[in-house]
């Protein structure tokens, strides 16, 4: 165990679950790993970063499946491993990964502003946007499109099991954009009357397919067959680089009290099913990200350009198992 | 309008919505043949307007169910024919006496042909995905069991009313293993099936089948997947008056279905109950009278009976009462 307080208290944060949103996760990281390098006592360059290491393993253990941190880690690594195969002294090291850690924290202010902004191009006046759950990422672009004077519907749907399609109606009335709801099942109803889909995504992998809410990819087949487009909205953040090494997206299921409560039900009767599925990129018209509208099967070229860490892609095997 | 105390009974039940689709086909058959039978009309004339009065009086209350129509479409045929070749009052109540003891001989036989049909395509050891509740999925699933075949059926809630978690109790009960997820698991589930099974509400002349909302999405997923599709319905299903283009009604999603005791009042409720899969998803349908592409249904259809005179009574009558349902309010953009 790392003994760095900021190590214990982002670690004690992250296992807690109080912390929003997953950029805001990799944002937490990213600054505990700057404090205890700028306080490292190490006086030689291995002990230095074996003391690094040992902290990422930490906030490993505890963290859940996302990407927006993990690549938060390989930006910071990856700097820090840069510098030490250049033979650079601590304090160059030091200061290598600070400046890693200021631009990666500079690229996700503006990351966001930049998805609402080229999303709220593909909304027209008058438009009837159908959006799956909820995403506070599309939910900025239906904001910024209203604020440039659009008007247009918006359709969502329950989302079960946890109802987050319920929270889009709540954001969107509060902005005066019309809402209609209705239950999953309606999606082969509704999304052929609608002009264009929007859904957020929780990963992106490098070839392509998008860890989504369980219920978008139907939906993105329906889209596909009655001719709708299909965005997802995903700063780069979320393409999952572990992807990359072929390992599978971390993903939870769905538990028994969620389908069927505390009703009596025979042990004939299991309940299955987890709580993302994977849209593939044919169906996909493009990820709208904040270097620009991407078609799906480009994802490799942005994470091939994404800074990798050795150390961190050498952890993300047991990681994925849950054995680290 | 009719005042025969079993046409009044069955009107106040369908007015009630307490008749589901099979059931308000036998029973309309019954009612007009008893309404036939105790008729005191003294020629062909009068018994056929007192026939054309009790059809009229249940058509204003009719829910969008093809088995009573077709059922009217038969005895109003016989009216017609009777008609045009001046029959007698006696072969007239013959031919309906007739048509009413074929009716109740053909639904003892349907069902049972109907499982014995499907349970033959559910092979040991598989995995069969059905969705929603349907009294003839069921019978076909326990049909396969008493063939002592092992097999594992997956089904999602099929909100609203979760009729799906209904087929896994009863499943359950049945000593069949059930998989049961939320209806948006689809994606998921769907491919993991080696035959996808469901049961219908009408069958329409182009070979389009309504089922359950939600059934044309997974049937979506299937036909991605190479999942045979199979709908499993008797030929009562089969709706006529969509050979003059009509569509069954279907009843919107109401609000209390989506909140019940939740936050986002103000938002409109959107969709219906029922949704349509396209003939080009659907393998086959599973008939009592056979199994058949869905494209080749008209065959079947031209073997029914069809009344032109009801035809055009439902065209000037309010049995439609499309209310289209239209996402883009033009008030509110």
């Amino acid at each position: 165990m790392s003994n760095h307080p900021v190590i214990k208290t982002v670690v004690e944060r992250i296992r807690t679950d109080v912390i929003g949103g997953a950029a805001d996760t990799a944002k937490e990281v990213v600054a505990a790993l700057v404090s205890l390098i700028k306080d490292s006592q190490a006086e030689d360059t291995n002990a230095f970063i074996s003391e690094v290491e040992k902290a990422v393993v930490d906030i490993m253990r505890v963290m859940q499946s996302l990407a927006p941190p993990i690549n938060a880690m390989h930006c910071v690594l990856g700097a820090m491993e840069e510098a030490f195969n250049q033979g650079s002294s601590i304090p160059e090291i030091k200061s290598a990964v600070k400046q890693a850690a200021d631009d990666f924290s500079k690229s996700i202010e503006g990351a966001l502003d930049k998805v609402a902004q080229y999303g709220a191009e593909k909304i027209r006046d008058g438009d009837t946007v159908f959006m799956y759950s909820m995403s506070s990422t599309v939910w900025r672009i239906l904001r910024h499109a209203k604020s440039k004077g659009k008007s247009f519907n918006v359709v969502v749907t329950e989302s079960r099991p946890a109802n987050e399609g319920l929270l889009t109606i709540t954001e969107m009335q509060k902005y005066d954009i019309p809402v209609a709801v209705s239950i999953d099942a309606c999606i082969g109803e509704l999304i052929p009357q609608c002009d264009v889909v929007f859904v957020g995504a929780d990963a992106i992998s490098s070839h392509g397919f998008a860890l989504c809410k369980v219920g978008t990819y139907p939906s993105a087949l329906v889209a596909h067959a009655h001719g709708v487009p299909f965005y997802i909205a995903a700063d780069t953040l979320k393409f999952d680089s572990s992807t990359l090494l072929g390992l599978p997206f971390r993903v939870d299921s769905i538990r028994r009290h969620e389908v069927l409560g505390d009703q009596k039900y025979s042990d004939l009767v299991k309940v299955v099913g987890v709580l993302f599925d994977e849209t593939p990129p044919h169906l996909v018209t493009a990820i709208i990200t904040e270097i620009g509208l991407l078609n799906p099967t480009a994802c490799f070229s942005v994470m091939s350009q994404m800074r990798h860490s050795q150390k961190l892609s050498a952890l993300l095997p047991a990681w994925v198992k849950n054995e680290l | 309008m009719s005042n025969y105390p079993a046409v009044c009974h069955i009107a106040e039940k369908l007015r009630n919505k307490e008749l589901h689709a099979a059931r308000s086909g036998r029973e309309v058959m019954q009612a007009l043949a008893a309404l036939v039978a105790d008729s005191h009309a003294t020629d062909a004339q009068a018994l056929c307007s007192e026939v054309e009065g009790a059809i009229d009086a249940l058509l204003v209350v009719l829910p969008p169910y093809a088995p009573p129509l077709n059922v009217i479409h038969l005895v109003m045929s016989r009216i017609e024919e009777a008609q045009a070749n001046g029959k007698t009052v006696n072969e007239l109540k013959a031919v309906i006496n007739e048509d009413a003891e074929n009716y109740r001989a053909w639904s003892e036989n349907a069902r049972e042909r109907i499982a014995s049909l499907a349970s033959a395509l559910i092979r040991e050891g598989s995995t069969v995905f059905t969705f929603t509740l349907s009294e003839t999925i069921i019978i076909t699933f326990r049909a396969a069991v008493r063939q002592g075949k092992t097999f594992k059926v997956l089904v999602t809630e099929s909100r609203p009313n979760y009729d799906g978690l209904m087929t896994a109790a009863q499943l359950a009960q049945a000593g069949i293993c059930v998989e049961l997820s939320v209806d948006a698991s689809i994606g998921k589930l769907v491919p993991c099936a080696d035959i996808m099974m469901v049961g219908a509400e009408g069958v329409m002349a182009n070979g389009s089948a309504v089922c359950k909302v939600g059934t044309y999405p997974a049937a979506l997923v299937a036909h991605t997947h190479r999942v045979p599709v199979y709908v499993v319905v008797d030929t009562m299903k089969f709706d006529l008056t969509s050979l003059v283009g009509f569509s069954l009604d279907k009843d919107p999603v109401q609000t209390t279905d989506v909140f019940a005791q939740r936050h986002g009042e103000g938002a409109k409720v959107a969709g219906h109950l029922f949704d349509q899969t396209p003939p080009e998803l659907i393998d086959a349908i599973i008939t009592e009278r056979g199994i058949l592409n869905p494209k080749d249904c008209y065959t079947l259809f031209g073997s029914m009976r069809f009344s032109k005179r009801l035809g055009a009574k439902l065209q000037n009558s309010t049995y439609q009462k499309v209310e289209k349902f239209i996402l883009k309010d033009k008030n509110n953009v």
